[in-house]
């Protein structure tokens, strides 16, 4: 199959940031603006990240659905982060704009409350596991969530693969890196390759091997802008 | 929150803190990575000798606004042996001053030119309506340089556009060093252009026909393709003020101005300190003067308590007559200018004045460290339009 290859990009309200490792971010411009040029970078599909933190003061405010609603959006709409409380699922429910959910919490905690929720809503096929990860060589694979961390393990992966349609490797800590995440990574786990989806620093190496490895996707960061056509 | 180094809150591209440092700090500090200082000056080298090595009449094209930094980047694209074609958009808002720059520019270099008006009846009625819908002089002619200047690239075979100074990088810190930023479309959009597209901006009450709605398209990426365009600021060691002082030594000349101590940005443009800068703060909350003033604290050529007291005050250092734009380039009778004084700019209207409360360049003269800005002389003639044939 081919490789999708989609665009991460962190918004508060309708300002986007783009993530230079955990809790460090830069501007990246109006929403509207990456919108109208994602045909124009050959995006397949948007993932938009509600951060744990707000870029700008620390205050966390969450992302304007309704404006996010107004617009036309030209791909699949993927939103990760923030998803776990009533007013979200509800305006989820009402607008019904945003195709795909991202939980990571729900697969550290390995409680499926609001995975279930939503695939009821949305169906199987609308929910997406995401492993922060941090990754050095003498670390291994560190599984990070709302601050707390701890290896990654099989048990993880499995868990994730069972009750996720795909699941995103998000090597946190190599964000805004060009052509930054680290392949080892994925020697040190156990992956459905052709359901697993590639974030965080992926460059011209990472989407390479994910489309000769049959990868599900590949999502870009702010480098996708950087230069015309596709990433 | 107010960056612990060089005092500012805010910037023009958006501003986010790394602890108590702004963005802008963080990517001056990047200067001291040599990992990415190394890795940069390699890209560069690479991507210079691949321009060269093309074999065209031309390595690259370089697009200037007869400003100081244009001498700097013409000399080093020059030393690196390289063959540029220096393209200037035309407009028509350079006065004099501006016009001998550019010429100097080219004598001075001893390289081939091309000097582009729009049409000026159209450009015209762009310029009105950017000012009616966004309250911007600039985008008819930030679209239309970007759009002519990668089809010029396209048509005469040049691989690479390379710009000086990278904007939203040096002031704002909006990227990391690291990466490595070529032009694209959503980059004139999100940076040049304020947000506005050609579809914005043409939707309603706009008098342009159709072919003159192309000049201010962007190419499409297979009318571009094969042309690629950098900026040299992403990849070099980068003190604007320093390198901008040397263009002095090349003929270059400088305006004088009241509304910043830097002019040598910008020079010999009869807008860009005054209804320009005027929309700025309307727009953004600060003149130019901001950028100026925080990237010299940033660059320790004044301390951070002198910088931060003018940053807070800093609408003390301007004064602004913009009559001469309403009535000289748009033709507006003084009926229609004092209505548009009143109320599209009701805000910034008591910055129209003859002479600012504070003097900029006395701050300078007395609190500066290292080399001071020249002084600069009087423009003598304003919109000075220098179209094709006359």
């Amino acid at each position: 199959m081919r490789l999708r290859r989609g665009f991460s990009v962190c918004v508060q309200g309708l300002c986007c940031f783009q993530s230079y490792g955990l809790e460090r971010f830069r501007v990246l411009g109006h929403f509207d603006t990456v919108l109208d040029n994602l045909d124009r970078h050959s995006v397949d599909e948007l993932m938009i990240i509600s951060p744990r933190s707000n870029p700008v003061n620390g205050k966390f405010t969450s992302i304007a659905l309704e404006e996010l609603a107004k617009r036309y959006i030209p791909v699949p709409l993927i939103q990760a982060g923030h998803l776990e409380d009533h007013r979200t699922f509800d305006t989820h429910a009402d607008l019904g704009f945003c195709e795909r959910f991202v939980f990571t919490r729900a697969l550290y905690d390995q409680n499926t409350y609001w995975i279930d929720r939503y695939a009821e809503a949305f169906g199987a096929q609308a929910i997406i596991g995401c492993f922060q990860v941090s990754y050095t060589d003498s670390t291994g694979p560190i599984f990070l969530s709302d601050g707390k961390s701890r290896p990654l393990t099989a048990k993880d992966i499995d868990y994730a693969f069972e009750k996720c349609d795909e699941v995103i490797i998000q090597q946190i800590n190599r964000f805004g890196h060009l052509d930054g995440f680290d392949l080892a990574l994925l020697s040190r786990v156990d992956l459905e390759l052709e359901r697993t989806i590639l974030n965080g620093g992926v460059g011209y190496a990472a989407s390479t091997f994910a489309a000769s490895n049959g990868l599900a996707a590949v999502y870009f960061d702010n480098s996708t802008f950087h230069k015309e056509g596709r990433a | 929150m107010t960056c612990s180094k060089c005092g500012i809150k805010a910037s023009s591209f958006g501003t986010t803190f790394f602890g108590e440092k702004c963005s802008s700090c963080m990517t001056l500090e990047e200067l001291n990575d040599h990992d990415i200082v190394s890795a940069n000056r390699d890209f560069l080298d690479a991507f210079l000798r691949n321009a060269k090595g093309s074999r065209k009449t031309y390595d690259c094209l370089v697009p200037v606004r007869a400003d100081a930094e244009d001498y700097y980047t013409v000399g080093y694209l020059i030393d690196r042996g390289l063959n540029p074609l220096v393209v200037l958009v035309n407009n028509f808002f350079l006065n004099d001053i501006g016009w001998y720059n550019f010429h100097n520019l080219i004598t001075h270099y001893d390289v081939d030119s091309v000097a582009y008006s729009p049409n000026y009846v159209s450009y015209l009625e762009m310029v009105r309506s950017s000012l009616r819908k966004f309250g911007s002089i600039y985008y008819p002619y930030k679209a239309i340089q970007h759009s002519y200047v990668m089809r010029l690239a396209k048509e005469k075979n040049i691989p690479a556009v390379i710009w000086g100074q990278c904007q939203p990088l040096e002031f704002s810190g909006k990227f990391s060093r690291s990466e490595r930023l070529f032009l694209s479309q959503w980059w004139i959009q999100e940076h040049e252009t304020n947000g506005i597209n050609p579809e914005r901006f043409l939707g309603t009450g706009v008098q342009l026909n159709a072919s003159d709605a192309w000049m201010i398209r962007y190419p499409e990426i297979s009318e571009v393709s094969g042309v690629n365009s950098i900026f040299l600021s992403n990849f070099l060691v980068w003190d604007q003020f320093a390198q901008n002082l040397e263009a002095s030594d090349k003929g270059f000349v400088v305006e004088s101005c009241i509304n910043t101590y830097d002019c040598l940005e910008n020079t010999g443009s009869s807008v860009y300190y005054q209804i320009h800068d005027l929309l700025r703060i309307q727009a953004k909350g600060y003149p130019k003067l901001h950028e100026h003033v925080a990237r010299d604290t940033r660059y320790g050529r004044w301390a951070l308590n002198i910088g931060s007291k003018i940053l807070a005050d800093i609408e003390s250092y301007v004064a602004y007559n913009i009559e001469p734009f309403f009535k000289d380039f748009l033709g507006v009778t003084s009926s229609g200018f004092k209505w548009f004084l009143k109320n599209r700019l009701a805000g910034v209207n008591h910055l129209v004045r003859a002479t600012p409360e504070k003097n900029i360049r006395d701050k300078v003269d007395h609190l500066f460290a290292g080399p001071l800005p020249p002084q600069g002389i009087d423009p003598k003639r304003h919109f000075v339009r220098f179209m094709k044939g006359i």
